[in-house]
C-alpha cells in the first residue's frame, strides 16, 4: 500500500513537474525576448525598417501564406517560416497598427489555395506530390505586391525584401529614375527565345531599381531628360553627341540628380555589342567617358588608363586556368567609405577593370571617396590592355603606393560645362542655365562592367522561378546611390544588412606573398617557353612558306629538341606555381597541429603535474612519519 | 537521548524491521546485537535519515527523524558499515570536506580536521588519497569523519569489522574514551565486544528486539549461568557423579572431554550449586583437580534468542 | 543552500582528482579539432566562422556528457558513499544542485578549452565574434540538458556503464527528435501537429536557433526547462530509494 502510495506520488510529481514545464514553454512561445548577437544585427528590426514603417500613412495587411499543415514540410523551410512569422510581427509592433498580420494555411482544395493562387503566390511541388504555399502577400490600399515565393536562402535578406515590398507601393511614384546608356542594360524581351519564353536581356540591376523606384529608359542620344525624373542614371556614355551632352549638363544645372559610370575598357560591351565591334582593322570601341562634363564636375578621369590591384586580385580563370588578377578587385569592407550612406553598411564588391577617378587640384567643390584602391595598386594602358593575356597583364602590374579612386561624390554648386550657351543642334526648349542655383550631387565610378549580371549575381532556377541572388553588393552601390540622391536614406540603412562571407583573409595574404616571392622565377620560365614557342611558331612558318611538305632531317630534329626543351620547362613551372599553393597548405597542417596538440598536452601536462604533486606530499609526510 | 517507537520498514516486500521500540539515555553505550540481515543496519540507517522508514518514528535529541531530517543529521557522528569514503581524496581533503559541510568553514574545519589526526592517529597517511589506504587506517578515517563534529550522538555500524586484534583494542578504548559525553549506538555481531564496551546490549533477529538488557543480565538468561565445571580424577568419576545426584538443586549433568574426566554441572533455574559442590567434595574426599563457576555465556544465550526467530523466518 | 559551496568544491575538484578527467577534456579536444579540421573542413572552407565546430558538436556531446555525468550519482552508490552524503545535513535540492552544476562547470572549462579554435579563426579572418559567443553560450545550455539526463540516469543504476548507456540512449532519442531526417521520418505516421511539438522537443532545433547568433528567450526557457525536468526526475529517483 504504502509503495503505491510512494509510487503514485511519484509519478503525479512527474506528470506535474512535465505540465508545469509544457505550460512554462507554451507561455514563453508567446511572449518572447530576443537578443541579437550578431555583429551585423541581422535578426533585428532596422533603424532604417523603423523610420520606414513609422512613415507609413496608409493601412497595410499583410497576409503571410503558408501550407504548414502539409506532413512533409522541410525542417529549415519551417524554421524558416517560425522566423518569418516572428519579423512580421516586429514590423506590426514597430507600425503602430499601421499594420496588421494574417498567417493563413492554404489546405488544399479550400478558399485560401485560391486565394494564394490569385495573389500569385506560387505553389512549389514537394516530392510526394504535395504543393506547398509560402509566400507574402501586401495589401496597400486598394494595391497589392506579393512575394512569391520566400526563399530560406535568401533569410538574411528577409527584412529588407519586405521593407522594400512595402515601400514599393509607397514609393514608386516618388523617385523617378532614368537609365542611359550604350549597352542593353534595359532590353527589350528579344527575339530569341529560351526555354521558358523570350529572353529577357535586362540586367538585374535594373530589375532591382524597378523594385525600389520608378525606372525609364533614355536613349543614348536624346537631346532632353524630362524634367519629371529626379535621377538619371548614365551607364557607359560612348561619344555622346554634344546636344545630349548638353542635356545631361543642364539637368545637373537645374537640380537632377546624377549618377555616371564610365569605363576604360568594358569587356561587357566587347561581350555585348560583338558584332558591332568586330570592324575589321579597327580596336574596338569599349571605353567611355564624359569628357567636359566630368571636367565640370571637378573630376578628373582617363579612359586610357586600366587600374589594378595587387592585394585585391581576384580569382579568374584565364584560358581554362585559375590565376589572381590584379585587375578583377574584390573590394572590402575597409576600401569602402564608412562615412558615406551608400556604402556605409555594404561589404564586398567586386570591380571587373575599372579606371579611376581623382579631384581636380584646386578645386572647391566636395570630393567624396567612395571606393578606394589600396597601396598595391597601379595603371595599365587600357588600349594594350585588349591585346595582352592576362597572365602577362598581372605581371606588367606595378604597385606604386598611390592613393587611388574607383567611385566618388563629388557635392559643389556646378557651372555648365557649356558656358558658351547651348550648342548647335539643340533647338529651343528651356533657357541655358549657366550656373546650378545651389550645391548638386554627382555620382562618378569608373567601372561598367561590375553591374552587368555576371559579376554581380548568382542565378538558380527555383521550380519556374528563376531565384536571383547577389553575390556581392554591387547592385546595391546602384540602388543606394539612387536612394541617397532620390532622398530615401531609409532603405539604405536596411540594405545589404546579410551576412556576407567573411573570408580568411590571412590565407589571401599568404598568397599573395607567395606570388610575390614566386613571380621572379615564374616570369622567367614563362619568358623561355614564349622564346621556345616564338622559335617554334618561326620554324612552323617557314615550313608553310618554302618548302611545304618536306622538312630535312635537321629542322626536324630541332623542332623535336624545341618541343623537349618546351615541355621540360612547363614542368618547372608547374611546381613552381605548385609552391604558391605550398605556404598554403602548410599554414593549413600548421593550424590543426597547434589546435590538436597545444591544449591537449597543457592539460596532459596539468594532469601529471598534479598527480606528482599529490604523489609527493604523500611520500614526504611518509618519511616525516619515520623520523 | 534517542527514542525509537514503533520503526518499521519493508523492502519490497518483505518487513525487514518489524516495529522496533527503544529508548537510549544520555551517555549510555547501547550494542546492537543480531545476526546478519535481522535488521540492525536498517534501523541505523533509519535512524541517520539515510533511509525513511515505512511507518513508525524516533527522535534523536528530541527531534523528529521524518520532520526535522536535517537537525537530526546535525547531532549525530555516523559511521556506516565498512566506512565508505571517497577515495579519490586525501585524508586531510576529505576530513576538511565533512567539516564544512558540518558548518565549519576554511580554517576552522581544518583545525577540526587536525584535532583528529591526533585522536585517530591518522599522521602517517594524512596526505595520502583513501583508495591506496589499509582496512584499519580507512576504518579510523571513518571514524574521523564521524568525530570531527563532536556529535551528542554516534552510530557507529560494526565499527571493528575486519580489524586485526590490536586495532580492534584501540578501537574500543577510544570509543569507552567517549563514553561520558556521548551517547553511542553501536552494533556489532561480536559478542565478546558488547562485553567490553556495552552497558546495554539489545539483540535483534528477524527485524524485533528479542532482549534488552545489560550483558550481565543477558549472560543470567544462559543456561551456563552458575554451571560448574569440574575436573576430577577418571578413576574418581563415577564416584563424583554418585555424589552430584545426592546435591539439591542441580539439573543436568554432562560429562565432557575424552578423558572424561570434566564433568559439567547445571543448576536448576536460580540455584546457586557452586558452594555445595564444594564443600560436599571436601567431605567426601573427592580429589577435585579444578573447579570453575562459569558467568554464563552471551554467545549461547544468542543463539538461544535467536535460534526460534531464524527458524521462523526460514519458513 | 549553506552547504552547497562545499559540496560543488568537493564535486568540481574531483573530476580533476582523477587522473579520467583530463583523459576527457584530451579525447574531447582532440575529436572536436578533428571533427572541426577533417570532417568539417573548416580550412578548406575559406569562411571565418566556427560553423564547422558547433555542428557538431551536439554529436560529440552525446558521448561525451553522458561519460562526465556517468559517475555523479552511480559511483557513490557503488563505493557507499551515498550513505556518507545523505547521512550529512545535505538537503537533497543541495545534493543534486551541486553535483549537477560541478559536472557542469566541468563542461564549461572542457568547452572552453576549445578556444584555439577561436583564435584560430581570428588568426584567419574577421568571424562574426558575437555568433560565435552565441554558439557557446548554446552549447553551454546544451551540455546543461544533456547532463541533466545523465545525473538521471546516472541515479538509476550503480553500474556507470549502464547509467552511461542508458544516458546516451535517452539524449540520442532527445537530439533525434529535432533532427530533420527523422522528423521527416515520422511524418508519413504521425499528424503535423504532433511532429511540430515532438521536433519542438529535440535539442537541436533549440541549439541551431542559438547558435545562429540569437539569443531568444523560449530556446533559453526550453534549455532551462529540460535540465530542470532531468534534475526533479534525478530527485525523485533518490527520494524513491530513500523510500522503498
Amino acid at each position: 500500500m504504502n509503495r503505491f502510495k510512494q509510487f503514485t506520488s511519484t509519478a503525479s510529481g512527474v506528470v506535474v513537474l512535465i505540465l508545469a514545464i509544457v505550460s512554462l514553454n507554451f507561455i514563453a512561445s508567446k511572449i518572447n525576448f530576443r537578443f541579437d548577437l550578431t555583429q551585423d544585427k541581422v535578426f533585428s528590426l532596422s533603424d532604417g525598417t523603423r523610420s520606414l514603417i513609422g512613415k507609413l500613412d496608409r493601412d497595410v495587411t499583410i497576409k503571410l501564406f503558408f501550407s504548414r499543415s502539409l506532413k512533409e514540410l522541410p525542417v529549415p523551410v519551417k524554421t524558416y517560416a517560425t522566423r518569418v512569422e516572428e519579423i512580421l510581427q516586429e514590423y506590426k509592433a514597430a507600425s503602430k497598427g499601421r499594420i496588421s498580420i494574417e498567417v493563413i494555411d492554404p489546405k488544399p482544395d479550400t478558399d485560401d489555395e485560391e486565394w494564394a493562387q490569385k495573389y500569385g503566390i506560387t505553389g512549389v511541388r514537394l516530392p510526394k506530390g504535395d504543393q506547398m504555399f509560402f509566400g507574402l502577400v501586401f495589401l496597400i490600399g486598394t494595391q497589392e505586391m506579393a512575394i512569391p515565393y520566400l526563399d530560406p536562402r535568401r533569410e538574411e535578406f528577409l527584412e529588407y525584401d519586405i521593407a522594400e515590398a512595402l515601400m514599393s507601393k509607397v514609393k514608386k511614384d516618388s523617385v523617378a529614375v532614368g537609365v542611359m546608356s550604350s549597352l542593353t542594360v534595359i532590353g527589350s524581351p528579344s527575339p530569341v527565345m529560351g526555354p521558358q519564353g523570350p529572353i529577357d536581356e535586362t540586367w538585374a540591376v535594373v530589375n532591382d531599381l524597378r523594385r525600389n523606384f520608378q525606372v525609364s529608359k533614355v536613349e543614348a542620344d536624346a537631346k532632353e531628360i524630362p524634367s519629371s525624373l529626379k535621377v538619371l542614371i548614365v551607364l557607359h556614355p560612348k561619344e555622346l553627341p554634344e546636344p545630349t551632352l548638353y542635356a545631361i549638363d543642364q539637368f545637373v544645372m537645374n537640380g537632377g540628380k546624377l549618377i555616371v559610370g564610365v569605363d576604360p575598357m568594358s569587356r561587357t560591351d566587347l561581350q555585348l555589342n560583338a558584332n558591332a565591334q568586330k570592324v575589321p582593322g579597327q580596336t574596338p570601341k569599349i571605353g567611355s567617358d564624359l569628357e567636359k562634363l566630368l571636367a565640370a564636375w571637378d573630376v578628373e578621369y582617363d579612359k586610357n588608363v586600366l587600374v589594378g590591384d595587387q592585394s585585391l586580385a581576384t580569382q579568374i580563370n584565364a584560358g581554362g586556368q585559375m590565376i589572381r588578377y590584379p585587375f578583377f578587385m574584390t573590394i572590402n569592407e575597409s576600401l569602402l567609405s564608412r562615412q558615406s550612406v551608400i556604402t556605409g553598411k555594404l561589404k564586398s564588391m567586386l570591380i571587373a577593370e575599372g579606371g579611376t577617378v581623382s579631384h581636380k587640384a584646386g578645386a572647391t567643390s566636395k570630393f567624396e571617396p567612395l571606393i578606394q584602391l589600396s597601396k598595391d595598386s597601379g595603371t595599365a594602358s587600357a588600349a594594350s590592355a585588349l591585346y595582352t593575356n592576362p597572365i602577362d597583364l598581372s605581371r606588367s602590374l606595378k604597385p606604386d603606393g598611390k592613393d587611388r579612386y574607383l567611385a566618388a561624390a563629388v557635392t559643389g554648386r556646378f557651372k555648365s560645362a557649356f558656358s558658351a550657351g547651348a550648342p548647335s543642334g539643340v533647338f529651343g526648349g528651356a533657357k541655358h542655365k549657366p550656373e546650378a542655383d545651389a550645391d548638386n550631387t554627382v555620382v562618378v565610378i569608373a567601372d561598367v562592367d561590375l553591374f552587368y549580371d555576371q559579376n554581380a549575381v548568382d542565378k538558380f532556377r527555383f521550380g519556374p522561378q528563376i531565384m536571383i541572388r547577389p553575390r556581392n553588393d554591387n547592385l546595391n552601390f546602384l540602388v543606394n546611390a539612387v536612394d541617397y540622391l532620390g532622398g530615401s536614406e531609409d532603405l539604405i540603412a536596411i540594405r545589404s544588412k546579410g551576412r556576407i562571407a567573411r573570408p580568411f583573409t590571412r590565407v589571401a595574404e599568404i598568397q599573395k606573398e607567395a606570388q610575390k616571392r614566386w613571380q621572379a622565377e615564374e616570369e622567367a620560365l614563362t619568358q623561355q617557353i614564349n622564346d621556345l614557342q616564338r622559335k617554334l611558331n618561326e620554324m612552323q612558318a617557314q615550313r608553310t612558306d618554302g618548302n611545304r611538305f618536306a622538312l630535312n632531317a635537321q629542322q626536324q630534329a630541332e623542332i623535336s629538341k624545341f618541343r623537349e626543351d618546351e615541355r621540360r620547362v612547363k614542368k618547372q613551372r608547374r611546381e613552381v606555381r605548385k609552391n604558391l599553393r605550398d605556404d598554403i597548405e602548410q599554414l593549413g597542417r600548421r593550424l590543426i597541429a597547434v589546435n590538436m596538440l597545444f591544449v591537449p598536452i597543457a592539460a596532459t601536462g596539468l594532469g601529471v603535474s598534479v598527480f606528482y604533486r599529490r604523489s609527493r606530499r604523500y611520500h614526504l609526510t611518509k618519511k616525516g612519519d619515520r623520523k | 537521548m534517542i527514542s525509537v517507537s514503533g520503526l518499521v520498514r519493508d523492502f519490497g516486500g518483505f518487513r525487514a524491521v518489524k516495529g522496533i521500540s527503544f529508548e537510549v539515555p544520555k551517555g549510555q553505550i547501547l550494542g546492537f546485537l543480531g545476526p546478519n540481515g535481522a535488521g540492525k543496519s536498517t534501523t541505523m540507517k533509519m535512524l541517520t535519515c539515510f533511509i525513511e522508514p515505512t511507518s513508525g518514528t524516533a527522535t534523536v535529541g528530541g527531534k523528529d527523524i521524518i520532520k526535522d531530517s536535517i537537525a537530526v543529521r546535525k547531532q549525530i557522528g555516523y559511521l556506516p558499515e565498512s566506512a565508505p569514503s571517497y577515495g579519490e581524496m586525501t585524508v586531510v581533503e576529505f576530513l576538511s570536506f565533512v567539516a564544512e559541510v558540518r558548518g565549519m568553514f576554511g580554517a576552522s574545519a581544518l583545525k577540526a580536521a587536525e584535532a583528529m589526526r591526533e585522536t585517530c592517529d591518522l599522521g602517517a597517511v594524512w596526505d595520502q588519497p583513501i583508495e591506496t589506504l589499509s582496512k584499519g587506517y580507512r576504518q579510523r578515517v571513518g571514524f574521523a569523519q564521524a568525530l570531527i563534529h563532536d556529535p551528542p550522538v554516534l552510530i557507529l555500524d560494526e565499527p571493528t569489522d575486519g580489524l586485526d586484534p590490536n586495532q580492534k583494542h584501540e578501537v574500543r578504548k577510544l570509543i569507552k574514551s567517549m563514553a561520558n559525553n556521548k551517547t553511542i549506538i553501536l552494533s556489532t555481531h561480536i559478542l565478546e565486544e558488547v562485553d567490553a564496551i556495552c552497558e546495554r546490549a539489545v539483540i535483534i533477529a528477524n527485524g524485533s528486539i528479542v532482549a534488552d538488557a545489560t550483558p550481565g543480565a543477558l549472560r543470567e538468561r544462559s543456561r551456563f549461568h552458575n554451571a560448574v565445571t569440574m575436573k576430577v580424577a577418571p578413576s574418581d568419576l563415577e564416584k563424583a557423579q554418585a555424589m552430584l545426584s545426592g546435591i539439591g538443586g542441580i539439573g543436568n549433568v554432562e560429562v565432557l572431554g575424552g578423558d572424561r574426566s570434566t564433568i559439567r554441572v547445571f543448576p536448576k533455574k536460580g540455584e546457586s550449586i557452586a558452594l555445595k559442590i564444594s564443600e560436599l567434595s571436601k567431605q567426601r574426599n573427592l580429589g577435585i583437580e579444578e573447579l570453575q563457576v562459569e558467568q554464563g555465556r552471551l554467545d549461547e544465550v544468542f543463539r538461544s534468542v535467536t535460534k526460534s526467530e531464524v527458524k521462523a523466518s526460514k519458513d | 543552500m549553506e552547504n552547497f559551496v562545499p559540496l560543488f568544491r568537493r564535486e568540481f575538484l574531483g573530476y580533476f582528482r582523477s587522473p579520467v578527467a583530463y583523459v576527457f577534456i584530451v579525447i574531447f579536444l582532440l575529436a572536436s579539432v578533428g571533427c572541426t579540421f577533417f570532417l568539417g573542413g573548416l580550412f578548406e572552407s575559406d569562411q571565418a566562422s566556427l560553423d564547422p565546430f558547433f555542428n557538431y558538436l551536439p554529436w560529440l556531446f552525446l558521448v561525451f556528457v553522458p561519460a562526465v555525468g556517468m559517475r555523479l550519482w552511480a559511483e557513490e552508490r557503488r563505493s557507499g558513499t551515498i550513505e556518507i552524503l545523505f547521512t550529512l545535513p545535505v538537503t537533497m535540492t543541495e545534493a543534486v544542485l551541486s553535483k549537477f552544476l560541478a559536472g557542469w562547470a566541468f563542461l564549461a572549462v572542457a568547452l572552453f578549452l576549445t578556444f584555439p579554435l577561436w583564435l584560430t579563426v581570428n588568426y584567419l579572418g574577421n568571424p562574426d565574434n558575437g555568433v560565435i559567443f552565441a554558439g557557446y553560450v548554446g552549447s553551454l545550455l546544451m551540455a546543461g540538458a544533456y547532463l541533466s539526463v545523465s545525473c538521471f540516469t546516472s541515479s538509476l543504476s550503480k553500474n556507470q556503464v549502464i547509467s552511461f548507456v542508458l544516458g546516451v540512449v535517452i539524449c540520442f532519442v532527445l537530439v533525434l527528435l529535432g533532427w530533420g531526417v527523422f522528423t521527416d521520418l515520422m511524418a508519413s505516421i504521425f499528424p503535423a501537429w504532433l511532429i511540430d511539438v515532438v521536433a519542438d522537443a529535440g535539442f537541436i532545433t533549440h541549439f541551431q536557433s542559438i547558435s545562429r547568433g540569437l539569443l531568444d528567450s523560449r530556446d533559453i526557457i526550453y534549455f532551462i526547462s529540460a535540465i530542470t525536468v532531468g534534475l526533479a526526475l534525478n530527485t525523485m529517483t533518490l527520494n524513491a530509494r530513500k523510500a522503498s
